[in-house]
């Protein structure tokens, strides 16, 4: 690689905050001192490439002491990793929680999307552009800027600080006044309404310590590895394939054919991704398994570690979420101290490590295969498949990527028996299954119930409509989902139900709306949520999402061009491209709930 | 074994209900332009792996949810595509009315011409162009409200740096093209990545610095490759 970095140097603390985490450099070729023998020895090729998939941690590192990045540390980033300058900056400049401009030391992140909007975002922003200017305005080292949804929505308004040197913090919900303070009080991980001892997927949720091992295994912790290790790796799966589990990320895919397509593929080299990157508006419920359960999250990918053959294993953590991050990362220490990780685990005769990756402020991460380029230290851009990641994944490795919530239920498929796991939900949907509802309900939050259960129940469940209203839409599945409307509360939540409905359960968000909402200004939250979004690969969806913004932003100003007709013929138009020619889920869906909301007419869509 | 003795496998496989017979390996646009079918395309070109992006190439698979690029997509036996359904045509339109409709595509060539024209493709039904303004830098996640009169383009002043290009990026399609011969594809220099998210995505050296200040060799293989007259060579007349 004829590479030249021609950015200017570090400063000091920028180059301790890189080497804190890539260790000094060992020679002039990797941004140390230049020794004589450096002259005679190239240390290039694969052995320092290697080290990419670094590259977003140590931005991290300088966006968490400083704020922003430099050219100085993104030159010495550069060095360190054997990255072009221009592909660092690219993959900087790709994550809205990096900074390549300076910025205050503190920034104020306030979740405007769909869900806040309607409960005190509006307020929030207002008084703090009274305190502190507009948005992107620096007072006295504090600053404010609207963010997309940052899954606190069961206690809306939601913010998220951030301090140089000092990290994040979630303030939900938020009022002006606890903003600027530098209190780390970890929040209470979320509400859980229900009768606990009905409950699989949260039964630890608030009753066991999630920070302590001990109080994950009086709550039932580690009985599922022994079962898996005592059916051996071909049980485990066949146990799952039994169960008839299907991935709880939105694709639904069986969990069972996953593992078996990584166990059945060649090569020693294999991994396990947790995909911990919601980011779906108005979905809470993998924080909350993360926050309050990291225990589980930890066994469960040790088990598809045991079952698969893959030695290695991530934990792909949404940035927002850092109370999720930080307990990820000691349940991981702890497991690793007492032999629950490493090598020859609990003397079963094999090896899985995991490593946390945060991730950095881009929705598109969550899908799959740009999960893998952000992981490896590319910008995050999705690619076409074929090729599966069962077949290349990560680092062209065989891969399964496995929401959090899924691998929380295989530990239940195997503590209960594959029978009993079936017999909980539908014929196609099995087992429990989590519904993070928010909005116009008495009680926001997350629940726990069987496959089959219906929308109506499931609100009631939540209190039913807040203030003695009436269900308008409620949108299923976010902001890549569709809404259906007060006729439709008796749909089963399955997979086959929400399809025939024509919705998808997608994350297992449901946002209720009353019926005096007026939808055009979220429709249009969600057009600028999806062009924010777009990671701009594909035209369909980086041109289209902006033309679709634009055309409800024109209807809004009533002066839709060539009439409304037209406007809506160019709306239906977009959504056919997006939705055909999109490379992944994200253009693929970023129509959905426009065009749901158009055709059950309700009011302020397009009609 | 070397390639030369290598047994050629044949893949068949049907192109609007004609059978066509290819070497393993081909790709679906091998083969639809074997058939006889005429499919545009943008970011794939000869001696570049096809990057992907554009899309323009789309056709229908049968027994894939969403339609297939062509481009990069490998042939497999008893595939059946169809180039000419109601599906793919809408989508190869709109692909090129919505470039069209956000890139100043007058020096892409006649062949793209053709093929818009063919296709019925408006750019200009989607509202008038924004004019040219200087780029910001990239804010990933956020974007200025739209404006109800114009539509977003990315039209800006040519970037004129040098005695030898022009970078006119009012032109660009985001192909990949240059950014991946200037990497890993001829040059091996990384002089150019693509910077940005979205709309907001730009071709950029780190921190935008000028051509002259970055890695650039000025090796002419990302003027070669351009498709759309983003970059020019000063002397071919600008």
């Amino acid at each position: 690689m004829d590479l030249r970095s021609l950015l200017e140097g570090p400063t000091r603390a920028e180059r301790t905050a890189i080497d804190d985490l890539l260790g000094a450099p060992e020679s002039g070729w990797e941004g140390g001192e230049f020794s004589r023998l450096d002259g005679h020895v190239a240390y290039g090729g694969h052995a320092a490439r290697a080290r990419r998939n670094l590259l977003l941690p140590a931005l991290h590192a300088v966006q968490d002491a400083f704020g922003s990045v430099s050219k100085g540390a993104l030159g010495y980033i550069s060095d360190r990793l054997t990255v072009p300058p221009a592909e660092a900056y690219g993959v900087a400049t790709f994550y809205a929680l990096i900074n390549t401009q300076p910025r205050a030391a503190t920034l104020i992140h306030v979740c405007d999307d769909i869900v806040c909007a309607g409960y005190g975002a509006e307020d929030l922003m207002r008084s703090l552009e009274d305190e502190l200017g507009p948005t992107g305005e620096s007072n006295l080292g504090v600053s404010w800027a609207p963010s997309p949804c940052l899954g606190q929505c069961d206690r809306a308004p939601a913010a998220l600080v951030h301090s140089a040197g000092a990290g994040y913090r979630n303030v939900a919900p938020a009022d002006p006044k606890s903003l600027g303070t530098l209190v780390f009080d970890e929040l209470p991980t979320g509400l859980i309404h229900q009768d606990r001892s009905a409950l699989r997927l949260l039964r630890r949720i608030g009753s066991a310590d999630p920070e302590s091992l001990g109080s994950y295994r009086n709550g039932g912790g580690y009985v599922a590895l022994e079962k898996a290790i005592a059916l051996g790796r071909d049980g485990v799966i066949a146990a799952l394939e039994q169960s008839g589990l299907r991935g709880r990320g939105g694709a639904a895919f069986p969990i069972g054919l996953k593992w078996r397509g990584v166990a059945d593929a060649g090569g020693d080299e294999k991994y396990i991704i947790a995909n911990g990157d919601e980011s779906e508006p108005g979905t809470f419920k993998d924080r909350i398994l993360m926050e309050g359960d990291p225990y589980a999250v930890i066994e469960a990918m040790t088990i598809a570690g045991f079952a698969t053959g893959a030695t290695k294993g991530f934990v792909y953590v949404r940035g927002e979420y850092p109370v999720a991050e930080r307990r990820l990362a000691r349940a991981i220490a702890k497991a690793t101290e007492v032999g629950l990780l490493g090598t020859d685990i609990a003397r079963a005769g094999f090896d899985f490590d995991i490593e946390v990756r945060r991730g950095a402020g881009a929705y598109i991460c969550g899908e799959e295969t740009a999960l893998f380029a952000s992981i490896e230290g590319h910008r995050g851009e999705p690619r076409q498949k074929p090729p599966f990641p069962t077949e290349r994944g990560v680092f062209g490795k065989p891969t399964s990527v496995n929401n959090i919530e899924t691998l929380v239920a295989v530990l239940e498929v195997l503590d209960l028996g594959p029978e009993q796991f079936v017999a909980i939900g539908t014929e196609r949907s099995t087992g429990p299954k989590l519904f993070c509802v928010s909005g116009a309900v008495v009680r926001p939050g997350l629940f726990e119930v069987p496959f089959g259960t219906t929308l109506r129940q499931l609100i009631a469940l939540a209190g039913g409509v807040s203030n003695d209203g009436e269900v308008g839409a409620v949108l299923v599945g976010g902001a890549a989902g569709s809404f259906v409307d007060a006729d439709s509360l008796d749909i089963e939540l399955t997979f086959e139900g929400a399809a025939a409905a024509q919705t998808s359960l997608g994350s297992g968000a449901v946002i209720v709306f009353d019926d005096s909402t007026d939808f055009a200004p979220v429709l249009r939250r969600i057009a600028q949520f999806f062009r924010d979004e777009s990671c701009g690969q594909c035209v369909p969806c980086r041109i289209g999402t902006v033309r679709q913004e634009e055309s409800l932003a024109r209807l809004a100003a009533r002066s839709p061009l060539g009439g409304v007709a037209n406007e809506r013929r160019l709306l239906d138009d977009l959504a056919r491209v997006m939705t055909d020619a999109s490379i992944c889920g994200l253009g693929q869906t970023a129509a959905s709930a426009v065009q749901s909301a158009i055709r059950l007419e309700l009011p302020g869509a397009v009609t | 074994m070397t390639a030369a003795t290598q047994p050629v496998t044949i893949v068949s496989a049907r192109v609007d209900g004609v059978d066509v017979e290819m070497a393993q390996g081909s790709t679906v646009l091998d083969a639809c332009r074997h058939a006889g079918a005429d499919i545009p395309t943008l970011c794939h070109g000869p001696t570049m792996t096809a990057a992907n992006a554009c899309r323009v190439c789309v056709v229908e698979v049968e027994g894939s949810r969403t339609l297939v690029p062509s481009c990069s997509r490998q042939l497999e036996e008893g595939m059946e595509i169809r180039t000419d359904s109601d599906r793919s045509r809408h989508s190869r339109r709109l692909v090129m009315e919505l470039l069209g409709s956000a890139t100043e595509l007058d020096r892409a060539g006649e062949q793209l011409e053709r093929w818009m024209t063919e296709a019925g493709a408006r750019p200009q039904r989607f509202g008038m162009p924004e004019p040219e303004s200087p780029r910001e830098p990239p804010v990933p996640g956020h974007h200025h409200p739209p404006d109800p009169v114009f539509a977003a383009t990315v039209a800006e002043p040519a970037k004129v740096e040098d005695d030898l290009y022009v970078r006119d990026y009012g032109r660009c399609i985001l192909c990949y093209r240059c950014v991946d011969a200037c990497g890993v594809e001829h040059q091996n220099t990384f002089a150019i990545a693509v910077a940005g998210r979205g709309f907001d995505a730009r071709i950029s050296t780190e921190f935008d610095v000028v051509l002259p200040d970055s890695a650039c060799v000025y090796c002419g293989n990302c003027v070669a490759v351009c498709p759309t007259g983003a970059l020019a060579r000063r002397s071919s007349g600008t």
